[in-house]
């Protein structure tokens, strides 16, 4: 028991006091933003608005350092970024009419077209990048440095082969160990289409993941693991992992390792693959998003931002000047300059 | 083996038990174990403490660790000292929270400003009040009424827009208040008239339900038939009241016209509201109407009537006079000043300054130790100065003060938690400030009001059952209900805050009643015997023994809501986003950072960037467990 004094202080009331207090001095503070910029003006004013962009872990990162640098140019637009996997971000964001922008490691499907149509998205393709896809295998598989595309075909196609003997002679009698994306990734389609040659013709018993670094895991603790992913984890793993040269049997190049110059070069085939940005042309009447569209395809070029932030292989000064072209008329149909 | 008693007293073998008992340690073993190897694996990648210099070491040991172990040597030896230097350091604790949530959420100059202007103010003129009762209920009440009318407008602008929202509130609140005031005069008017209103409301919201039923089950009804019909269910409601009344003949008939006069004003705002656009000063216009024209006329009624309290109403003029200040300097002065500091500086010795006046108010025992906080911190503080001055080298931590106050980047030393802190704290208002009443309030109704029949004990089984639903099942449901149907954005911060409510109900519901259960029988029925109501029961009995065990529940409940990942990724919050611009803006939240970076490509961000985060969320996560300990052991000393 306390002892009474004569004016007490009651705790509870005082509480409750700075409580409503603070709840009444905030409530105030708490203000509404506009979700759209008004005008389609294309000066006037700073350039405000959010921005969302969903789609590939592929482009996820690339997206990521875009959007760092366009920052510091327009500090007003908010620009956040999620990881779907390419084909969540067409079906559950972008063609819903969600997000203005998806992040892609693969065309468009038709049956994704079909679905944006529906919702009236008019969906534009803008090549961001190229990435030179990795086939990876453990450190210690030292039996293996190049195989042929024939060969990755035996492995990851339909009924694919069991163990490595199957394939080829010498190789060591052991199972194989298989990790690559899920069927939601831009990655495991591109790879099925350029490797097996067909859609949906990749073997279903290997260990599916939405994270890349798991396979990086799986193959460099399993001596007769394989994998693949994008180049930009290679890069961030180039010790975990041994990267394995491909031969291409439609090119005369023999074994080509995948690095940034061989894709650059157009050698490293057929795992070279172009990365998008997808944009609603509608939304292109948005100043935000079509300032932040014409930074990122003008930074595309950037070495900085796309070799060494993020691991692929910046566009050619004449890829960029085709994907401004095709920005920008869509800018104009957008804003009723032009017509299709 | 033989033994040797032979006067029938046999032996029980223990092996049994020794083995269990043993079994039962290494259980224990295995879990805190596991536990201490995964928090120093991420301590370690965060903090990298081996990297400091060893004159770095020397520094803390001779400035912190040992001023700290003579404070507790002399606190063990005087132990009402130690009593004392416990809480006191809660409080600095306290004034330092305070600090950091404002700073991290409005920046360190704006922080600044509303500590200096408001937070000091305020708090001095409740310390004041505090010692005139009826002063501080005015004051308190004042505040009420502006903090109702304000969450009337912001939910109203928030779902209707402002204009709809202040043409509603002077449609119908005016006419209201007006009622009101007769009312008061005349009792048994207002007795109907309250009456009628509330069945017209109710037949309202019926139709209102019937024309949604309908519209799904896929008749679209259009909106004048939906009008008609809403008008319909008013005069039903109304009918439906009024009609035993009127075959009695009993007083106060002229009431029945009041649910009328309010739909003549709804009406009368709908047509103006279709009419007419106002875009320019509405929220002035809004909040003037809705909080601040309220709270004038109870200072009004207060001062006629000749309050001794009226000294309260100076409580909400000191906290809305420092808030206008502290914004309006904010908006045209920009101090590039280390404001942060400041604002540490003035905010951290604020708790102990309160708490010590306290205590040689009471004149206690053991009150030297109030210095304990100063002569600890005071060493931090030396050690601080020193490693500055000398350039001593610290551990390269990554989790430093540049992490905290920067945002998602590509380089993994320029990488920071802020906007997910920011987000994470503005997804816990929202869900405190709707998981906690409607909680609080469906536990009360269970456990006080609710008959005991088939239906309370059907709603008590589901509410259970709804505890163990996967949190993914919730963010489909959040998805559904808040943003294909409720019309927000997917990825506004509000849905997911909206969705994590929905998620922890039925645990605050579980731990709310569990509360008010433990509440002994024997004191309600005292209470009936002293002739309370049921409701003066509940507000002075039951409420104040049950609410620390309902804090408790609640907070720990919040700290389940903080770590969500799942729910907040099906309602599209983003991995990487800015400091939410508002309440309905995307944003993002700690454990969405976390896992983003855990995803990165580069070792740096996955190591230590993600083992800095996680240090981050399980900091913020054990001090909200930390408040719940000392609410639940203070409140069980107390009584």
């Amino acid at each position: 028991m306390r002892r009474e004094t004569a004016p007490r202080v009651s705790r509870r009331n005082f509480l409750l006091g700075a409580g409503t207090t603070g709840v009444a001095a905030l409530s105030g503070c708490i203000q509404r933003r506009s979700e759209y910029d008004g005008g389609d003006g294309e000066t006037g004013g700073p350039v405000t608005g959010e921005i969302a962009v969903a789609g590939s872990s592929t482009v996820f990162p690339l997206t990521r350092t875009m959007r760092v640098e366009f920052q510091k140019e327009y500090p007003e637009v908010d620009i956040s970024v999620s990881s779907t996997g390419t084909g969540g971000g067409f079906g559950n964001f972008f063609c819903t009419g969600d997000r203005a922008l998806n992040n892609a490691s693969r065309p468009i499907k038709d049956s994704e077209v079909e679905q944006c149509g529906e919702n009236g998205i008019e969906p534009v393709e803008l090549r961001v990048a190229t990435d030179a896809m990795t086939v990876v295998v453990n450190n210690d598989a030292d039996w293996v440095d190049c195989v042929t595309v024939d060969e990755l075909a035996q492995i990851w196609g339909p009924d694919g082969a069991d163990r490595w003997s199957d394939v080829r002679e010498d190789w060591p009698d052991e199972p194989f160990e298989l990790y690559g994306p899920a069927s939601t990734s831009g990655t495991f389609d591109y790879f099925t289409e350029s490797i097996i040659g067909e859609e949906d013709a990749h073997r279903e018993d290997y260990q599916p993941t939405e994270d890349d670094n798991t396979i990086v895991t799986g193959v460099s603790g399993d001596d007769h693991g394989m994998g693949y992913f994008g180049f930009a984890h290679y890069q961030g793993n180039s010790d975990a992992v041994k990267a394995l040269e491909i031969e291409d049997p439609e090119t005369e190049n023999g074994c080509v390792a995948p690095t940034l110059e061989n894709a650059a070069a157009g050698d490293y085939t057929p795992l070279s693959r172009p990365l998008f940005l997808y944009v609603s042309r509608d939304a292109l009447q948005r100043p935000a998003v079509r300032e932040f569209c014409r930074f990122y395809v003008r930074n595309a070029t950037s070495r900085a931002l796309v070799s060494d932030a993020v691991g692929y292989v910046p566009l050619t000064e004449e890829q960029r000047s085709i994907q401004r072209g095709r920005l920008e008329h869509a800018i104009d149909i957008a804003n009723g300059r032009a017509t299709e | 083996m033989a033994t040797e008693n032979t006067d029938g007293f046999g032996r029980v073998s223990r092996v049994r038990g020794i083995v269990f008992e043993n079994l039962t340690l290494a259980a224990s073993a295995v879990g805190v174990v596991a536990l201490l190897l995964l928090l120093s694996y991420t301590i370690l990648d965060a903090v990298q403490p081996f990297t400091a210099s060893t004159e770095w070491y020397l520094l803390i040991f001779g400035a912190v660790v040992v001023p700290t172990l003579a404070v507790g040597a002399y606190c063990w030896r005087h132990p009402a000292a130690g009593t004392v230097g416990v809480q006191a350091t809660g409080a600095t604790l306290a004034g330092t929270a305070l600090a950091t949530l404002l700073v991290v959420w409005l920046g360190g100059q704006l922080a600044l400003l509303v500590l200096v202007a408001v937070v000091v103010p305020t708090a001095g003129t409740l310390a004041y009040l505090s010692t005139r009762r009826q002063a501080l209920t005015v004051g308190l009440q004042t505040v009420g009424i502006v903090v109702v009318g304000g969450g009337i407008a912001s939910v109203g602008s928030f779902f209707a827009g402002q204009q709809a929202t202040l043409v509603f509130a002077v449609a119908v609140g005016l006419p209201a208040a007006l009622l009101a005031r007769f009312f008061l005069a005349k009792p048994a008017v207002g007795h109907v008239g309250v009456f009628a209103t509330a069945y017209g409301v109710v037949g309202a919201v019926l139709a209102a339900v019937a024309v949604e039923v309908a519209a799904v089950a896929g008749f679209p009804v259009d909106a004048a038939t939906a009008n008609g019909l809403y008008a319909l269910g008013v005069l039903l409601g109304v009918g439906a009241y009024a009609a035993p009344q009127l075959r009695d003949r009993r007083a106060g008939l002229a009431g029945l016209g009041a649910p009328f006069i309010l739909l003549a004003g709804a009406a009368a705002g709908v047509a103006f509201h279709r009419v007419f656009v106002v875009t320019t000063g509405l929220t002035a216009a809004l909040y003037a109407v809705t909080a601040v024209l309220p709270a004038a006329a109870f200072g009004l009624h207060v001062v006629r009537t000749a309050n001794e309290g009226r000294i309260g109403l100076a409580l909400p003029v000191v906290t809305a006079v420092g808030a206008a200040l502290a914004l309006g300097f904010n908006d045209r002065y920009l101090v590039l000043a280390p404001n942060a500091e400041l604002a540490f500086g003035l905010a951290v010795p604020l708790g102990l300054v309160a708490y010590a006046r306290y205590v040689f108010d009471r004149d206690r025992p053991g009150r030297t130790g109030v210095l304990a906080p100063v002569v600890v911190g005071g060493g931090l503080l030396a050690a601080l100065a020193v490693e500055r001055g000398l350039g001593i080298a610290g551990p390269d931590s990554w989790l430093d003060r540049q992490f905290l106050t920067a945002g998602s980047h590509y380089q993994p030393e320029l990488a920071g938690i802020h906007p997910a802190l920011v987000g994470s704290l503005y997804l816990m208002f929202i869900v405190t400030f709707v998981a906690f009443p409607v909680g609080v309030g469906a536990a009360i109704y269970l456990e006080e009001y609710a008959p005991d029949n088939r239906f309370a004990r059907f709603l008590e089984i589901n509410i259970s059952n709804l505890a163990g639903v996967p949190s993914v099942v919730y963010g489909l449901l959040g998805v559904a209900v808040f943003i294909r149907y409720g019309g927000l954005r997917l990825g506004a911060v509000v849905a997911g805050g909206f969705t994590l409510s929905l998620l922890i109900l039925p645990i605050v519901i579980i731990s709310a009643q569990e509360a008010i259960r433990s509440v002994p029988d024997s004191l309600r029925k005292a209470s009936y015997g002293m002739g309370a109501t049921r409701w003066q029961t509940i507000r002075n009995v039951v409420l104040p023994r049950a609410i620390p065990g309902i804090l408790t529940g609640t907070i720990l409940s919040l700290g389940r809501a903080v770590g969500e990942t799942a729910p907040l990724i099906m309602v599209g919050l983003a991995a990487v986003s800015n400091v939410p611009g508002s309440l309905t803006g995307q944003g993002t939240a700690m454990p969405l950072q976390v896992f983003s970076w855990a995803l990165e490509p580069g070792t740096l961000f996955r190591e230590n960037v993600a083992a800095a985060g996680s240090m981050t969320l399980l900091v913020v996560l054990l001090s909200m467990n930390a408040v719940a300990i000392i609410i639940r052991n203070k409140y069980q000393r107390e009584q």
